[in-house]
């Protein structure tokens, strides 16, 4: 590249395949972010049926076989939990990482759209947890088939159901940590959205008195075979929403208003 | 087409109480080296940042290529390279993919000028290594790159060489004098006065939030007070015949001669009128010892001005 070409200078449509995909890079490059969110979302899994059934082969008397509805259910449960520390990474790595690392600004220069810049943060952490998310349940799913279990089995339909339920559930947690790192430095949004999640819902659901506000007790509503019933499913799913798009539009908001 | 790369009117920019610039006009011509000087909080940096569209101004107007901004910002970014303060990358990446998200960003032909610009900056051998192992001068080299992904006709390099050694900056001179030999306009911000003179066809001093002179380098240095430098073992005889000749508007002592400050409105040039003072002296029986007519540098300049103004530097 050496001579000026003399195209007029305009602006280009907003590449948004290239950009998600820049972002994916971003954020599968960062290694430590990458096998911490293996460790937490398809690790549990694999660790989780090897104990049960090491359970099972020492005391069956005590510990039923590892297959069936039963143990699907407890893993994705727990898998709820565990998973959600990986979302929440993934989601303030995503709306701050930029920000982080001064790069923002040099993406700014490129006359591109503080919208679009975070616009793109969102399907490139969904784009990466959604393997992970996959993965995870393809492997219960069929743990919970291929083991020996107490004669009652998921069907396909059940199976489905819970994979959906544990990407929602997990989607929740990286759009509130993907709105609060777009506001606040990496380790104070990672630490309050932890602490909101780990410490303050529990000790809220404790109280009985404002589960319709909290978006644990929304998904707990309609967990697959729930009989959780605190809350409306209307209400759950409204709950949801919210705490899905409030923190994202509130993402959104400052970054298209912060100076860079 | 405007002849002009940069327009600015009137523009001012506060953060709280504190104006950092105030009713700025600027005007730099396409195709050209600019320098854009000042002292340190001077204003230089807040100048570019806006027009980038980092931060906004409280009032005022701008144009880039023509296009006013921040309304049309984004026409007038998409061939617009820049380089503000110190350039920032992911450490985590290799220097090609750092360019690679920047280019995925700007979107049209920008991927395909990833390697013509590595190569151009002499990182071609290294592109492929994480940014977190390059030096300083090789990451002011892929800031470079990245602003060359835009085929910019316009590069806004606020202090770029800083961090460069001699050789990095020799190389980023001749840099900058090809880019303008390819009909690219150069903002250069420095307070490196020796590189903007080296560097750039005309420079605009900043100080205080002002433009406070605009010019080509040369009118800018010719508009300097002339000095002549007499060396001669009777300081305080000749000091006594100059004083009140009409070339003369002021001598001084400086422990190496007397230095003349030649009146502004002297119609001779600086070498006739130390021929003339010459003539004066030796008249008088005054030995010369040495005779030296002096233009001011661009640095004499800026510090006078800077001075004149109040300026920290």
């Amino acid at each position: 590249m050496s001579a000026l070409t003399t195209v007029p200078a305009r602006p280009t449509a907003i590449p948004w395949r290239a950009m998600v995909g820049a972002e994916l890079m971003k954020l599968v490059k960062r290694r430590g972010l990458f096998w911490a969110t293996l460790v937490l979302i398809v690790a549990p899994v694999v660790v989780g049926y090897i104990v049960l059934t090491l359970q099972h082969a020492v005391d069956p008397d005590h510990a039923g076989p590892a297959g069936g509805i039963a143990n699907l259910q407890s893993t994705y449960t727990f898998l709820a939990q565990i998973g959600m520390v990986a979302a929440i990474m993934v989601g303030v790595t995503a709306g701050g990482g930029d920000l982080g690392a001064g790069v923002f600004r040099e993406l700014v220069v490129t006359g591109r759209s503080r919208l679009a810049l975070f616009g793109v943060r969102f399907p490139g952490g969904v784009l990466l947890l959604a393997p992970y998310v996959l993965g995870a349940a393809l492997l219960a799913s069929v743990a919970s088939v291929t083991l020996p279990s107490d004669g009652r089995e998921p069907g396909a339909v059940l199976m489905v159901e819970y994979a959906g339920w544990l990407g929602l559930a997990l989607l929740t947690g990286f759009a509130l940590a993907l709105g609060v790192g777009s506001l606040l430095s990496g380790r104070v949004a990672i630490g309050l959205v932890l602490a909101w999640q780990f410490i303050l819902t529990p000790l809220l659901l404790g109280t009985g008195k404002v589960d319709w506000l909290l978006v644990a007790a929304a998904l707990g509503r309609i967990e697959p075979g729930s009989t959780e019933e605190s809350v409306s499913p209307t209400v759950a799913v409204l709950t949801i929403v919210a705490w899905t798009f409030i923190p994202l539009i509130a993402g959104a908001w400052h970054t298209n208003r912060r100076d860079a | 087409m405007s002849d002009l790369a940069i327009e600015v009117e009137g523009l001012t920019k506060r953060f709280g109480e504190r104006t950092a610039l105030a009713d700025l006009d600027l005007a730099v011509p396409r195709g050209s080296a600019f320098g854009f000087l000042g002292p340190n909080g001077a204003g230089k940096t807040t100048l570019i940042r806006l027009l980038l569209g980092l931060t906004e101004a409280n009032s005022g107007q701008m144009r880039l290529l023509g296009l006013p901004v921040p309304e049309l910002r984004g026409a007038a970014l998409a061939r617009v390279g820049a380089i503000v303060e110190e350039p920032r990358f992911h450490p985590f990446l290799t220097g090609r993919e750092n360019l690679q998200i920047a280019a995925a960003v700007r979107g049209g032909a920008a991927e395909a000028r990833i390697d013509g610009a590595l190569k151009r900056v002499g990182l071609s051998e290294r592109a492929d290594d994480r940014v977190r192992s390059y030096s300083l001068g090789m990451r002011q080299r892929l800031g470079v790159g990245r602003a060359l992904l835009a085929d910019p006709e316009l590069l806004l390099l606020d202090e770029p060489t800083n961090g460069l050694d001699p050789a990095g900056i020799h190389e980023f001179r001749d840099m900058i004098r090809a880019f303008v030999g390819e009909g690219r306009t150069v903002l250069l911000s420095s307070h490196l006065l020796d590189e903007v003179e080296r560097i750039c066809d005309a420079v605009a001093i900043v100080d205080g939030g002002r433009v406070v002179v605009q010019g080509s380098i040369e009118e800018l240095k010719g508009s300097g007070d002339r000095t002549v430098l007499i060396g001669t073992p009777d300081e305080v005889g000749a000091q006594a015949v100059l004083v009140g000749h009409a070339a003369v508007r002021s001598i001084e002592r400086n422990g190496t001669g007397i230095l003349v400050t030649l009146a502004s409105d002297l119609e001779l040039t600086a070498e006739e009128a130390a021929g003339e003072l010459n003539r004066r002296l030796t008249a008088h029986g005054i030995v010369v010892s040495k005779l030296d007519s002096q233009r001011a540098s661009l640095e004499d300049r800026f510090l006078q001005i800077t001075k004149r103004l109040g300026g920290t530097e």
